[in-house]
């Protein structure tokens, strides 16, 4: 996953032979979890569905049959359709996509890495670093960006989240933005803590003494060994994105039409569900709870594991 | 010298012909019902017997309605620009005309009007005896007071520009203690319905200094007693009212109305109504597919249609590029599949539109063809445009009217083969308003008005200085089309006016600025114990004559 | 601990001010702007202008948050050389400037006449000519600052050349030279406890949101006091057996209410509860005792926010039940064949509901963006859907208001959360 790859990436200095074999630990951890393999199992679905999905589906997510508008479930459309006749399951796996694998930056172009993943990976750089500097400088670097950032905190999220998107409106890069701000501070707050014990450990002291620039034991002694928690944090992370994605689509501020985002969904379908056609609503929301859960199972697992196994 | 029935001079003169013989009773009834007008006023006025709904003697009297609807910010009436605040007032103020459920404009405050032949001197004279809620007796001084109202830059009323274009306020002469006269720069023959626009609520000129919510002093059947912005809005009966019932006694027949802000959201309000806790959805500012889906097969419900010129403009400005060029407007014209459209994102609640601003019940309508879904012509002129390799073009929306981002995801998806990259540009409906002149390309509601005239007078012309008037969108002028229309307001014969108007009708077709796709249909939405509302294509409540069953 | 709170108190303070002044270069540097909201669609560029100059809109960027935290009465008395006063008339408030006699006194300008406005009190008024207030300048352009009846003070000047026509009530269209050019807006300002009025709905700003904050305490009180035994029950009934099929069906199923979101959660609870059992109401309409007087159309709302706490607080317990359950002392306990009642009730218990507490108190903070969308979706009257309105209208008074009071909850929040961990934890000390 995305997120694991960037810990990693950072880690690339240092390149050691116990990078496998810590790998091999990180996935034992996994194995031994039943609680974790359950949430792998969810999340390992829908990232299949949403990097297969045009073999997935005969039909694209935008194609309109206007004789079918908010059907029911049939042999055809096994999820049913939409208020425009397009087919739900198609919708539903282009939507993970969004997610997961694709953040549209404009009609046509994309980069690799769902928007729920690029927001938490945004505000886990800004947040890590934020996080290291005032861990391990101190002093009043430290206490000036944590003032603000419990400033930050205390704002409610959704106030936040409706400030941003109400000031930039509504597309995945701006959703990418606002997931960031929001989740930054709790990162750099968790980092902080991380570095603060870390820092008196012997081998920071032994790095200090052989001289390494502060950049080189932040980034490179420090974070290697508080990723752990870090992981674990992220995974909560993108389930809270992806929750915000939803509210945010919800409220009409995510991502425009046509595009099959499922908060945007599920505010269409809702239209629909006292006039009898709960489906287009039913199943986006169904998908975002499952895909959340997954996730929080498996960090759940991971968390547990790896403290038995600590 | 004539007398008011002109106004609706196809009917009038249908109904000449009727009396002269040329007609027969059923010819009548078919062409004043194509006219917009309803079979049962029709019957009416051809003198056939059309079974009344309810008899005096079942009304009952008493009781609150409860209605949903905004709770917004007024101060001055002339200022409106909504009609949800309009639909609560008006039970408290009220106004010189009154068109009804079918297009057919009567005196209501006023007793009659006069019009000279060249339509530019208009004689108002005022119904006698009729008291402001304050015991201030209603004359010439409180027309000619609101009037400047309408007319005063400062106040900024959407009148400005509708009345403000052929009269000033040195027109407004009052020649009496009950009359007024009105000495118009030009011809107009939309007077009447003018003076039932929203905003045009009469005011009382002895207390009324710019906010009527801290001075609520109108003629209307009810008083208000509590007005808070977001929250509620309560009326109360008034007992002196001017309008008496069949039985003698005075007018309204309920105790008070009651309004409530449950917000923009649909779902507690669909709720609330099948639960019995409102009476009513006032919808005139909502788009209300999702309450007619709702509720159309629940028995406790009344849902009143009304067909309407109110529609959503798909309006391209034509000084910025690439709409400049009328092959590329007429390509995304040609990419509306108009039955698709209208069945996906109205349900198929309304009759399918020919992008001309004509609605087919305004009198003057002249029948043209509905275009087809052509790609294939679309690409061919996009292509002599200069874009062989298609086109791409952004198009501003509200997220707030659900159907126009149906609108807009159908034309987007039909649009693709012709070349045109539609991409959707969402936004809240506050931040549309604030830029619905500007944007290039987008879909904006357009409201309806009784007469074809008034729209394009509104919106297709350019003012004295050449300027596009302020209403004008699409910035589109064009000289034909102005002497035209200008000529048509002179004309006072529906069928010379209907002539004129084909030729009109064809020009916006070929080089005009905006699409048409659907005329939408409206409802009146109310609990069953509510009797005896009416339907109206603005969804205007006219609810005088309104009783709860128990 | 008092060291500790003024530190907390500060900090609040801080924040309140951080986050002000975000919310108004957020608004600000957000597109569109507030005379069309309010003015409609449909304004002249002089119709908008003059709107933003009497809204006082029409001021750069730092005066208006100046106006609005300190407010500008001060200000504005100064340029008209008496002092000012808040009146509050038949509901409304008024502001009237104070004659060096004490007598309270507006002015319009007829035509070019300066007329001076007397309050009588109870409701009368008397009117003078007044014009031996002008203050003519060196190029021979008069004018006066005082007070309007919209509660602006107002520069007015004649002698000009341009003209305008006015409209004189009782006499008609009158041509006159001059008029208001300047206006500023009279407010008390935030720190005085006068938040301004709403651009949205024109009315002061304090009395609608307190109505609106009531109403949000409610329907969050009531599902507070709902979830939190049941919540902590229900976790501490998980954690006693980690790994059991009670806990794995209590967690997983608290899981799932908590992650399925409160708009899907609260839509479909009105279609299966209101609309197709027909048990309770399935949206809120409340009269004047909003919002007591159908205690039914809570329910809804209530169960939705629940559904969503619930899992979250009942997952907190649970982890720190689980934690107390493989403590060494509970171990112990067990070891010496205490009673299993016993050793629950005494120790595990009690030590479990530590972490709980303080984490439903940081909690508040994300339950506050869940009462946004259940308001929204049961068209409730709190405080969250007047944010949301506040935020698309960019109502700047209502939005910085409301603001406020949430971080002062939220922050408000944390302190006691703070407080009471130090109490049930003695060994932590602040200094």
């Amino acid at each position: 996953m995305a997120v694991s790859k960037e810990v990693s990436a950072s880690n690339e200095v240092v390149v050691s032979p116990g990078r496998l074999r810590r790998l091999w630990e990180g996935l034992s951890i996994l194995f031994a979890s039943k609680t974790a393999m359950v949430g792998l199992v969810i999340v390992l679905f829908w990232v299949f569905v949403a990097v297969f999905a045009p073999f997935l589906t005969p039909y694209t997510p935008l194609e309109q049959d206007w004789k079918a508008p908010n059907h029911g479930p049939t042999s055809k459309h096994i999820l049913g359709t939409d208020e425009l006749g397009r087919d739900l399951w198609s919708r539903l796996i282009y939507g993970a996509r969004l997610v997961l694998v694709v953040l549209p930056i404009s009609e046509d172009v994309w980069l690799p890495g769902g928007t729920a993943l690029w927001g938490v990976l945004v505000a886990l750089l800004v947040g890590t670093t934020l996080g290291l500097i005032g861990g391990y400088h101190g002093g009043w670097i430290d206490e000036i960006t944590m003032r603000l950032l419990d400033a930050m905190m205390a704002i409610p999220v959704i106030l936040l989240y409706l400030l941003i998107m109400a000031a930039l409106g509504a597309s995945a890069v701006n959703v990418v933005i606002a997931i960031t701000i929001v989740g930054t501070p709790g990162i750099a707050r968790l980092v902080r803590s991380l570095t603060l014990d870390i820092r008196t450990r012997e081998y920071i002291r032994a790095a200090e003494t052989r001289g390494e620039s502060p950049w080189y034991i932040m980034f490179v002694e420090i974070l290697p060994n508080a990723r752990g928690p870090i992981i674990v944090d992220a995974m909560l992370r993108v389930g809270y994105a992806i929750f915000a994605m939803g509210t945010l689509g919800f409220l009409g501020l995510g991502l425009p039409p046509p595009s099959p985002d499922w908060g945007s969904m599920v505010a269409k379908g809702r239209e629909f569900i006292l006039a009898g056609s709960p489906w287009a609503a039913l199943w986006p929301s169904v998908a975002i709870a499952s895909l959340v859960v997954g996730l929080n199972l498996l960090a759940d697992g991971l968390r547990e594991e790896s403290m038995r196994y600590q | 010298m004539k007398n008011k029935e002109e106004i609706h001079l196809a009917i009038y003169e249908l109904k000449d012909d009727l009396e002269k013989g040329k007609l027969t009773r059923r010819e009548f009834l078919r062409y004043a019902v194509l006219l917009g007008m309803s079979a049962a006023a029709a019957s009416q006025m051809a003198g056939l017997a059309f079974p009344r709904r309810v008899f005096a003697a079942r009304i009952k009297r008493g009781g609150t309605l409860r209605a949903s609807g905004a709770v917004q910010k007024v101060t001055h009436p002339a200022q409106f620009s909504w009609v949800v605040p309009s639909n609560e007032l008006r039970q408290v103020a009220e106004y010189l005309t009154y068109t009804d459920g079918n297009n057919v404009t009567h005196p209501y405050l006023l007793k009659d009007w006069k019009v000279s032949d060249d339509l530019k001197t208009w004689t108002l004279t005022l119904r006698q005896g009729i008291k402001f809620n304050n015991g201030d007796e209603f004359t010439a001084d409180d027309v000619v007071f609101t009037m400047n109202q309408w007319l005063n830059k400062d106040v900024g009323s959407s009148l400005l520009g509708m009345v403000g274009a052929y009269l000033s306020p040195t027109g407004i002469e009052k020649s009496g203690k009950y009359q007024v006269k009105l000495h118009l720069n030009k011809a107009e023959i939309a007077v009447p319905e003018h003076m039932f626009h929203y905003p045009a609520m009469v005011l009382n000129h002895k207390t009324f200094e710019g906010d009527f919510i801290k001075r609520p002093h109108g003629t209307g059947p009810y008083t208000l007693e509590v007005y808070r912005e977001g929250e509620r809005c309560v009326l109360k009966r008034r007992n002196d009212y001017w309008q008496k019932a069949d039985d003698g006694k005075p007018l309204p027949y309920m105790d008070g109305m009651e309004f409530i802000d449950m917000g923009r959201e649909m779902a507690p309000q669909i709720a609330a109504i099948k639960a019995g806790e409102i009476d009513m959805i006032d919808l005139s500012d909502a788009g209300g597919t999702d309450v007619y889906q709702a509720l159309k097969d629940d028995a406790n419900i009344n849902i009143l249609p009304s067909t309407t010129g109110q529609t959503r403009l798909l309006r391209m400005r034509v000084d910025m590029k690439p709409w400049s060029d009328n092959r590329v407007r007429m390509a995304l014209k040609l990419c509306q599949h108009r039955e698709k459209i209208l069945a996906l994102a109205y349900f198929g609640q309304g009759m399918q539109g020919q992008d001309c601003h004509v609605s087919p019940i305004h009198p003057e309508y002249c029948q043209k063809p509905i275009p087809k879904y052509d790609p294939k012509r679309a690409k061919q002129l996009l292509k002599e445009a200069g874009y062989p390799r298609g086109l791409d073009v952004n198009i501003a929306v509200s997220s707030g009217w659900t159907d126009v981002v149906r609108y807009a995801e159908v034309l987007k998806q039909d649009a693709a083969p012709a070349g045109l990259r539609i991409n959707i540009k969402t936004m809240p409906t506050s931040q549309y308003w604030e830029k619905w002149t500007e944007v290039d390309l987008g879909i904006t509601p357009w409201t309806h008005r009784p007469l074809g005239t008034m729209v394009l007078n509104l919106a297709y012309i350019a003012d004295a200085q050449g300027k596009p008037v302020a209403w004008n969108e699409t910035r589109w002028v064009d000289k034909e089309f102005s002497q035209l229309l200008e000529q048509a307001n002179g004309t006072l014969n529906v069928d010379e006016r209907r002539k004129i108007f084909c030729k009109l009708e064809q020009i916006q077709m070929d080089r005009g600025s905006i699409g048409i796709a659907w005329w939408r249909n409206v409802w009146m939405v109310t609990r069953n114990r509510v009797q005896d509302a009416e339907g109206h294509p603005t969804l205007y409540m006219l609810f005088n004559k309104v009783w709860l069953r128990t | 601990m008092a060291k500790f709170i003024v530190r907390r108190f500060l900090l609040l303070l801080l924040t309140m001010f951080l986050v002000s002044v975000a919310v108004f270069l957020i608004t600000e540097s957000s597109p569109g702007n507030v005379a069309r909201n309010v003015l409609g669609a449909f304004v002249t560029p002089d119709q908008e202008a003059s709107f933003l100059a009497q809204m006082g809109l029409d001021k750069p960027i730092y005066i208006r948050y100046l106006y609005w935290l300190t407010g500008s009465d001060w200000l504005a008395s100064r340029k008209v050389g008496l002092p000012l006063k808040r009146i509050t008339r038949e509901g409304f408030v008024e502001w009237w400037a104070v004659r060096e006699d004490g007598a309270l006194l507006r002015w319009k300008l007829q035509g070019e006449d300066l007329i001076a406005i007397v309050n009588l009190g109870d409701g009368f008024v008397n009117e003078y000519v007044n014009n031996e207030r002008w203050h003519v300048d060196e190029k021979g352009v008069s004018s006066f600052w005082g007070v309007d009846s919209q509660n602006h003070v107002v520069k007015w000047e004649k002698g000009r050349d341009q003209k305008v026509w006015t409209f004189v009530i009782g006499t008609g269209w009158m041509e006159s030279s001059g008029g208001p050019v300047q206006y500023i807006p009279l407010k008390k300002g935030f720190i005085r406890g006068d938040p301004g009025v709403s651009l949205r709905t024109g009315r002061p700003v304090a009395k609608s949101l307190f109505i609106r904050v009531r109403n949000s305490l409610v329907l969050a009180g009531i599902a507070f006091v709902l979830v939190m035994p049941l919540a902590l029950l229900l976790g501490m009934l998980a954690g006693l057996k980690e790994g059991s099929i009670r806990d794995r069906v209590l967690s997983v199923g608290g899981m799932m209410f908590t992650v399925t979101p409160e708009f899907a959660t609260g839509i479909f609870l009105i279609l299966i509860v209101a609309v197709w059992l027909k048990l309770v109401p399935g949206a809120t309409v409340f009269g004047e005792k909003a919002p007591w007087e159908r205690p039914d159309m809570l329910i809804l709302p209530v169960l939705t926010l629940t559904l969503i706490e619930l899992g979250y607080i009942l997952r907190i317990t649970r982890a720190s039940m689980v934690e107390v359950m493989k403590s060494p002392y509970i171990r112990t306990a067990f070891l010496k064949g205490l009673p299993y009642r016993r050793i629950i009730f005494k120790h595990a218990v009690r030590n479990a509901l530590m972490a709980p507490i303080t984490v439903i108190m940081l909690h508040v903070n994300w339950l506050m963006g869940g009462i946004v969308i259940v308001e929204v979706v049961f068209g409730y009257p709190g405080l969250g859907k007047y944010l949301l309105d506040s935020a698309l209208f960019k109502d700047i008074n209502a939005l910085e208001a409301g603001a406020m009071v949430l971080v002062t909850i939220a922050v408000g929040t944390q302190l006691v959360a703070d407080i009471i961990y130090t109490f049930l934890n003695p060994r932590i000390r602040y200094t």
